[in-house]
């Protein structure tokens, strides 16, 4: 190729904005398919793609999807989408679509029938019911998350669920609850048009979340004054727009938000008045516990005491003066100040305690409840929220924030499902990291689970040390791995039963947002070949245990535990594909949901509003009127209809059950494995603006693999100077668990500071979780993924590395 | 060295968007493209991060811009080569 790299990526560049440009004035971006004279017919869906939530409008012509727009009537983006939400539409048309089950046979994928692969399924399960796992993600739809649970918790008394969710946001469940006693945040996207200082604490919204960082860059380019604040590990996208730029080692995150809080404290800078009506103080346990113990006012004082502004420096390498104006913002009361995270809080081995801390921060400083002032946390998956953190489809939990361990919450579930009393299992089932340990453990070693059933998510990608907890499958004859995808992936290579699985508007749907909204959509087109939804094939499973006379498919009266009927009560037997849009089964089990998110002030809209709607968010409540009102600011007298008339504020979840939120201590601690001699540099891992997640779906959009087509390793350029390493030179990144080969990009995309390494994950070719560490939150149960030590050198130098830890 | 794709939304009075084209296609660091509407797309190549902050507020500040949206970003070096990924695989 004669072109240089340089004028490649501009050409890119041009090609991708000519494309929204295109988009945006109504003109087709899909065109080539689009045939003169035939009608474009036209809906709306939330994008397939991130926890913004943004919505398109999607084009239909002649039972393919030929058109996206950015829909002008959704709020959450106005009209705008981002490079990879115009090109949504052409993830249903990847060349090597799955189109029919393939079972392995004598280690070879052969096709076979719905009905067979059903019945494997079903005879797994129905052999050990105990030892089967069921493993989805926060891409599951509201309907498909809520009826894997049922089937897991109510059908086969089994806990053993569990989502991809757990790998992103977890911790920032840990933190909502253990602060809040409930889960999710308080403000929403509005405070993003308000705030006056927007705080980034390590994530990369330029990036990862690119319609809501425009959504504030806008507000500049309209002559508001915005302040915004990067904090990170290394600079970015972001960083570019930022008018402070705060770089800190990694971990130190903990010691910079305790260096705020101490001299909010130190100058009387923090909301006496806030603080006495509203919050506790709250500290850790020994062992410890989600919600620790009550602390007095004066020993947090006491326990932020050595954390000057020196010392924090001394820590995190953030200036000392740096520290001093984040508590002069903070100390403002007349400032509206957001925090924004995402992975970079999340993926911590202290998530939970940097969650809290950060919600402290706001807390302390009265910073909270005004629009502008909030602390918010965003997802990565497009229902991570809804589908995830209220369905609850995780191994603790159970539909609109209750959880197993507690027996009224059972009891309810029990009811509500009309299953005898003490059919829910009180005990959590096995979190991500240790379902896939123990799948990849020989049965006779303790590994209790024998069948997973992965929906809609990739752990051979997405899962970290994949040599232990997902390859370490291989060679377990009694391992079954049962996978439902739309395209080929790490995963389906060792999966031994393959569903192919209907995609986006290829099916209904419902997802909910970062800002707790939830949004619906229809089938728009047929998926490709034999593809199904993944919620018929759970229905159709649970059918085929209760024809096998599995006894907890039978609810109290002896029926089937799945019920769907028409308007005149005949059941509708869905569970036979020619009968699955007989009716409208995401409405029927949305409907059974939606009254169990009443519990915890989290009231879902009726399924019929969310029709009219671009989302509402929740909770919404009816009129007098009889319309529904959705809420902007939760806990806050003037929006929340739940506060007390008179309160002002009120935390009515509060762990302490006095309506106060808590503010916590939790002091900084080193990360779990550091740079040393043998293994000298940081190693962080993430995504880019092209791929989403682990790319199965981005690498097939020709403009998408075209502007960032592999996996690199971003290095410091005087980091690769001493090692001789050329710009483009393929090198290995190793650890004490893996090793992998990847081509050196001296700064990348970013600017790395010297002694760190970033890979991004979205390249199944180049694995980079092969190398990281998967040491976990003892809270949240999550991965920390941006930071283990690893090391690099050239490929002729490969027999000096030391030799891998013993997996 | 960033290099970004943007789209501007420009307003429709011609005097200020003939002003803008001729403004943004005098400097060496802006591709256009084709006006689409009231969108312009333009590629955008700058030396370095401090220029690129500048550029911004510069093509913010043109008669006819009404917003500036980022829609891809690459931060490259000329010498930087494209790897193909045969290269890679391993
Ligand atoms: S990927 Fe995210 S930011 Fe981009 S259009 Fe989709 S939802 Fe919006």
């Amino acid at each position: 190729m004669n072109l240089t790299r340089r004028r490649f990526v501009q050409l890119s560049a041009l090609a991708a904005a000519t494309s929204v440009a295109k988009a945006r004035a109504g003109v087709n971006v899909l065109a080539e398919n689009d045939k003169p004279g035939a009608e474009i017919k036209w809906d709306k869906a939330p994008c397939r793609f991130c926890g913004t939530g943004c919505h398109v409008r999607v084009g239909v012509q002649e039972g393919k999807v030929v058109a996206i727009q950015g829909d002008q009537l959704a709020e959450v983006n106005k009209g705008l989408l981002c490079v990879k939400g115009y090109h949504v539409g052409a993830i249903l048309y990847g060349k090597d679509r799955l189109t029919q089950p393939l079972l392995r046979k004598n280690g070879k994928l052969e096709p076979i029938s719905w009905d067979e692969a059903v019945e494997v399924i079903a005879k797994r399960i129905q052999a050990n019911p105990k030892s089967f796992a069921m493993y989805g993600s926060g891409q599951w739809t509201i309907p498909e998350g809520y009826a894997a649970l049922k089937l897991m918790k109510a059908g086969l008394s089994n806990n053993h669920i569990d989502a991809n969710a757990r790998l992103c946001m977890s911790s920032a469940v840990t933190g909502y609850l253990s602060t809040y006693g409930v889960d999710e945040p308080a403000g929403c996207y509005d405070d993003l048009d308000q705030c006056d200082v927007l705080i980034l604490w390590g994530n990369n919204p330029a990036e990862m979340h690119p319609v809501l960082f425009s959504r504030v860059v806008d507000r500049r380019s309209r002559g508001e004054k915005i302040t915004l604040i990067d904090m990170g590990t290394r600079r970015t996208r972001t960083t570019e727009y930022a008018d402070h730029y705060m770089e800190f080692r990694p971990q130190s995150d903990l010691a910079i938000a305790n260096g705020i809080a101490h001299l909010l404290i130190k100058n009387g800078t923090y909301d006496k008045d806030f603080v006495a009506k509203h919050c506790n103080f709250r500290g850790d346990t020994d062992p410890v516990s989600l919600n620790g113990q009550a602390i007095s006012f004066d020993d947090f004082k006491k326990s932020l005491e050595t954390y000057t502004p020196e010392y924090v420096e001394k820590i995190s390498g953030v200036p000392a003066e740096k520290i001093r104006l984040l508590a002069d913002l903070f100390g403002d009361r007349k400032l509206r100040i957001t925090s924004l995270w995402c992975m970079g809080m999340n993926q911590h081995t202290r998530g939970t305690a940097i969650n809290r801390l950060v919600h402290g921060v706001h807390l302390l400083s009265g910073h909270f409840g005004r629009p502008g002032d909030a602390p918010t946390s965003l997802t990565g998956q497009p229902s991570a929220c809804g589908t995830v953190r209220e369905v609850g489809t995780l191994s603790h939990g159970l539909p609109g924030g209750r959880v197993v361990a507690n027996a009224e919450h059972r009891a309810e579930m029990e009811k509500h499902w009309n299953v005898e009393a003490g059919r829910i299992h009180p005990t959590p089932g096995h979190h991500t990291v240790l379902m896939w340990e123990k799948f990849c453990t020989p049965t006779e070693q303790g590994g209790d689970i024998d069948t997973v059933w992965v929906q809609v998510t990739n752990p051979g990608q997405s899962l970290p040390n994949l040599h232990k907890l997902f390859r370490g499958k291989k060679n377990l004859e009694n391992k079954f791995l049962i996978v439902s995808d739309v395209y080929p992936t790490a995963t389906t290579e060792l999966a031994d039963l393959i569903l192919p699985a209907a995609l986006w508007v290829e099916k209904n749907g419902i997802y909910g947002n970062s800002e707790r909204r939830t949004q619906q959509w229809f089938k728009m087109v047929n998926p490709p070949g034999q593809a199904r939804p993944d919620c018929w094939m759970t229905l159709a499973v649970a059918r085929k245990l209760y024809d096998l006379g599995l006894p907890g498919l039978r609810d109290k009266d002896g029926k089937f535990l799945f019920r769907f009927t028409d308007d005149s009560g005949k059941e509708v037997p869905v569970w036979d594909f020619a009968h699955y849009y007989d009716t409208n089964v995401d409405r029927a089990l949305y409907e059974d949901y939606r009254p169990l998110t009443a519990l915890k002030h989290k009231n879902v809209a009726p399924y019929d509003e969310l029709i009219k709607a671009r989302g509402l968010r929740w909770p919404v409540v009816e009129q007098k009127d009889g319309s529904w009102r959705e809420t902007k600011f939760r806990f806050s007298e003037f929006d929340d209809p739940f506060v007390k008339k008179g309160a002002e504020f009120q935390f009515y979840h509060s762990v302490t059950k006095d309506d106060r939120a808590l503010i916590w201590f939790c002091p900084y601690e080193p990360a779990e494995e550091e740079p040393d001699k043998e293994y000298p540099f940081w190693l962080c891992t993430g995504r880019v603006l092209e791929h989403w997640h682990t790319g199965t779906m981005t690498m097939r959009v020709p403009q998408l693999n075209g502007s960032m087509p592999h996996a690199y390793l971003e290095m410091n350029p005087e980091d690769a100077r001493e090692r001789g390493f050329a710009n483009g030179e393929i090198v290995i990144v190793a650890s004490r668990r893996g090793r992998i080969k990847l081509p050196v990009w001296l700064n990348g995309r970013a600017r790395p500071p010297r002694g760190t390494l970033f890979v991004p994950f979205f390249d199944e070719r180049l694995l980079i979780n092969e190398v990281t560490l998967g040491a976990v939150d003892p809270h949240s149960k999550e991965p920390d993924y941006k930071k283990c030590s690893a090391t690099v050198c050239k490929l002729s130098e490969e027999d000096k590395l030391a030799p891998l830890a013993k997996r | 060295m960033p290099i970004s794709g943007l789209l501007l939304t420009l307003n429709d009075n011609t005097v200020a968007r003939s002003e803008t084209l001729a403004a943004l296609r005098a400097r060496s660091e802006f591709e256009l493209g084709d006006c689409f509407g009231s969108w312009l797309p333009v590629a955008m190549d700058a030396p370095d991060d401090e220029d690129s902050r500048q550029l911004h507020d510069w093509i913010a500040s043109l008669p006819a811009v009404e917003f500036v949206d980022v829609v891809s970003v690459h931060f490259d070096d000329d010498k930087s080569p494209v790897t193909e990924i045969s290269e890679v695989q391993l």
